[in-house]
């Protein structure tokens, strides 16, 4: 027998495979993050009974539904299966998204939270009182009234309630007739009448959690202001002082991102052989798989005497996305298992199996030598991905170097960096773009063994990110050639060349999601 | 637990099961040349780039002596440095010349004083990873609980250089304790590593 907390999880997981939802979704509908809800979902944290009024509001189903089970609340959703709930004011859930909260009068079979919903029958915006704010909850993260030692809060739960859902879009329900006279009292006595409709603003829904980090950005952009300041606005010289600092401030990022992680990394640990450099200009063992591709067939085809219109893809800031990859947290150590454990990152000595696509690059780069060789960990995560695919065969693992691996390490100073250079981009800030550029490009480049940063020599991190900038080139390859362009060409880290409209693929623009176009040229034609 | 009487009392016994490691005056030993070699001339003997700013480098009294000490005539040392640029020593004599560089660079960033003072990083000392001993073959029940470990580590520097300097192995062996002693009760299980990290 599930408990109720259980089957109130399974009835989630069905609604949300119903209406095609996925977690970023609802949490969106709900005012909580995604991991929030993953995390309640997988049962390392609680569904609240406020969380299932906002649940059964979101779905537009009553609360007695929701806790029936998956198959009564997928049938009521549907209109299958008559509601467990019935009111002469409900009407047919027609609008999954919207809380309807207003529909339902409430009923002495609900719980107190329930009874402060009819205070969200708030007659209209227009009617509100506008009573200035102390500053936002610090229990809800709503506007609130009130300062208890210092901080502004609602004095209870049902305010903080009322705030929040109060914050979210007004259901428009022309044939539903309000029902201000069912308003029973407001349980709290000190609280002024006014107060929750007075704390509900029109902002949209409740305050997702920033993207990133409000004091990395500050740390990055306040840089930005002095060097500009000390430079008297002067914006070359600005710019020169700015990329020497790059360096030391990027790793004063990484420190302060690091601050209350979960993992303590190593930052000197023993180099293996493999990763040590021969000599100065030289390489190590490890093989990164740059993509150098051309569609062999199409150059044919154009010699012929096709003409084929092809456009160069610009991939944006490719080595900033690639900070999210696979990174050992601790001294790699030596594995001999043959396979290959997802929580552990670092290089591995692999014999790659045979690719045999001709529309397609394959994803170890232009390797010509048969036989084994080392890869880093993004390289060996993308042939596995290839491989669950179907389009290659699994590659063989004969040694691991490895290590527990996380990839959320750089995740804090990543976010800190893109969400500045999109704040640059937007306002056209090309003093800001640069120096985050210079930030992430340089820190990619010398955390390995480099005499220009001493803060760090991890040079397995360095090909980590290398080769993850290349796969998720690859990828994005990949998913040209699903949607049917046709890759012409591969090469670098951030270029793709493709023949037709690629604009059906990806979106154009500067930010990390999207790409540029360089130019346009006819293969075979003068360029 | 670590730290235990039990770590005290038998870690004298490592070796016997098969753990990897290294006493850490070695290890300490072993990043001071690090940090030397990745200092100085970047380019290869090899290049003429680097060949040319090694013999530039010699070219002083000592340095002439130095080349003198690796087996090289007086005579080929003078065309050496009569035209630096365009001599093209054979692959044995670029060896010497780098053998040669590196003495020198040695004994002057000791004379110098510039190691010193670049490791104690005026005054605030330096950061040092230090990793435990490997333990990778180690049967299960024979393993002890040891992780890395971080210290800031300050004023020993001085000591340490001039340790090393007369290459005085016991004395960089008494200093690693000084540095051990920093950490808990259990620093008696980092008197063997298996490496040492110094940001520097």
């Amino acid at each position: 027998m599930l408990g109720t907390e259980e089957i109130l999880r399974l009835t989630v997981a069905a609604l949300m495979s119903r209406s095609g939802e996925r977690q970023g979704d609802l949490a969106a509908g709900l005012g909580l993050s995604q991991a929030q809800v993953s995390r309640k979902q997988s049962g390392s944290a609680h569904w609240s009974l406020e969380d299932v009024d906002l649940l059964a509001a979101h779905y537009g189903l009553a609360v007695l539904d929701l806790l029936a089970g998956p198959t009564h609340a997928v049938g009521v959703l549907h209109g299958a299966a008559q509601s467990l709930q019935p009111s002469p004011l409900t009407v047919p859930p027609v609008r999954p998204s919207a809380p309807s909260a207003p529909d339902r009068p409430t009923t002495e079979t609900h719980p107190p939270a329930q009874a402060e919903e009819p205070t969200l029958a708030s007659p209209s915006p227009a009617e509100t009182v506008v009573q200035e704010s102390t500053g936002l909850c610090v229990l809800c993260g709503q506007p609130a009234l009130h300062e208890l030692d210092g901080f502004p809060q609602h004095l209870s739960a049902e305010e903080c309630a009322a705030a929040v859902a109060a914050a979210l879009p007004p259901v428009e329900t022309p044939d539903v007739p309000d029902v201000p006279a069912e308003l029973p009292p407001v349980p709290s006595p000190a609280e002024p009448p006014t107060a929750p409709a007075a704390a509900a603003p029109a902002a949209p829904g409740h305050k997702a959690p920033a993207y990133a980090s409000g004091t990395l950005v500050e740390q990055i952009t306040d840089r930005v202001h002095d060097v500009l300041a000390e430079c008297e606005g002067e914006v070359d010289a600005a710019q020169a002082a700015l990329i020497k600092r790059a360096i030391p401030d990027v790793m004063a990022l990484l420190k302060a991102s690091r601050v209350g992680g979960r993992y303590e990394h190593s930052e000197f640990p023993p180099t293996q052989d493999i990763l040590r450099k021969k000599s100065q200009k030289g390489a190590d063992e490890i093989w990164e798989g740059r993509p150098k591709w051309r569609n062999a067939a199409l150059v044919a085809a154009a010699r012929e005497g096709e003409k084929i219109e092809v456009t160069a893809l610009d991939m944006n800031a490719a080595y900033l996305s690639a900070l999210k990859a696979w990174l050992p947290i601790g001294q790699l150590r030596e594995d001999t298992g043959g396979v290959h454990d997802p929580k552990k990152a670092g290089v591995h000595l692999i014999t790659p199996a045979d690719w045999d696509h001709t529309d397609l690059p394959n994803p170890l780069g232009n390797r010509m030598e048969p036989g084994e060789l080392w890869v880093s960990e993004s390289t060996l995560r993308l042939l596995l991905d290839c491989a669950a695919q179907g389009l290659a065969d699994p590659p063989v693992i004969h040694r691991s170097l490895v290590s527990g691996a996380t990839e959320a390490l750089l995740e804090k100073m990543r976010r800190a960096l893109a969400e500045v250079r999109k704040t640059a981009l937007a306002e056209g800030d090309e003093l800001t773009i640069t120096y985050v550029k210079a930030m992430y490009s340089k820190f990619v480049s010398t955390i390995g063994e480099s005499s220009s940063n001493r803060e760090i020599r991890r040079p397995d991190w360095m090909h980590i990110i290398r080769s993850k900038a290349f796969a998720n080139l690859w990828m994005k390859a990949h998913k040209a050639h699903r949607a049917g362009l046709q890759v012409v060409e591969i090469s670098g880290t951030d270029e793709l060349h493709v023949a037709g409209d690629w604009r059906e693929v990806f979106q154009e623009g500067r930010n990390l999601n999207e790409v540029k176009e360089k130019d346009t040229y006819i293969l075979g034609g003068k360029r | 637990m670590a730290g235990s009487p039990d770590l005290w009392s038998r870690w004298g016994q490592w070796q016997k099961t098969d753990v990897n490691g290294m006493k850490g005056g070695e290890a300490l030993i072993l990043e001071l040349n690090r940090i030397v070699h990745t200092s100085g001339i970047a380019s290869p003997v090899t290049t003429r780039r680097g060949l040319a700013a090694r013999l530039r480098y010699l070219d002083s009294p000592a340095g002439r002596a130095e080349l003198k000490a690796q087996g090289i005539s007086p005579r080929t040392i003078r065309s050496w440095m009569r035209s630096k640029g365009q001599v093209s020593p054979t692959r044995a004599s670029r060896e010497r010349i780098d053998a040669a560089y590196w003495h020198r660079r040695r004994e002057n960033l000791i004379r110098s004083g510039w190691l010193v003072k670049h490791l104690d990083n005026k005054g605030r000392g330096r950061r040092m990873e230090i990793y435990p001993v490997d333990q990778t073959r180690v049967e299960a029940k024979y393993r002890r609980d040891l992780s890395t470990r971080t210290v800031t580590v300050r004023y020993i520097w001085g000591d340490l250089v001039d340790a090393w300097a007369t290459r005085d192995a016991h004395l960089v062996d008494e200093i690693w304790d000084d540095v051990i002693s920093d950490l808990d009760s259990d620093y008696n299980a980092y008197a063997y590593v298996s490496a040492v990290g110094i940001n520097a």
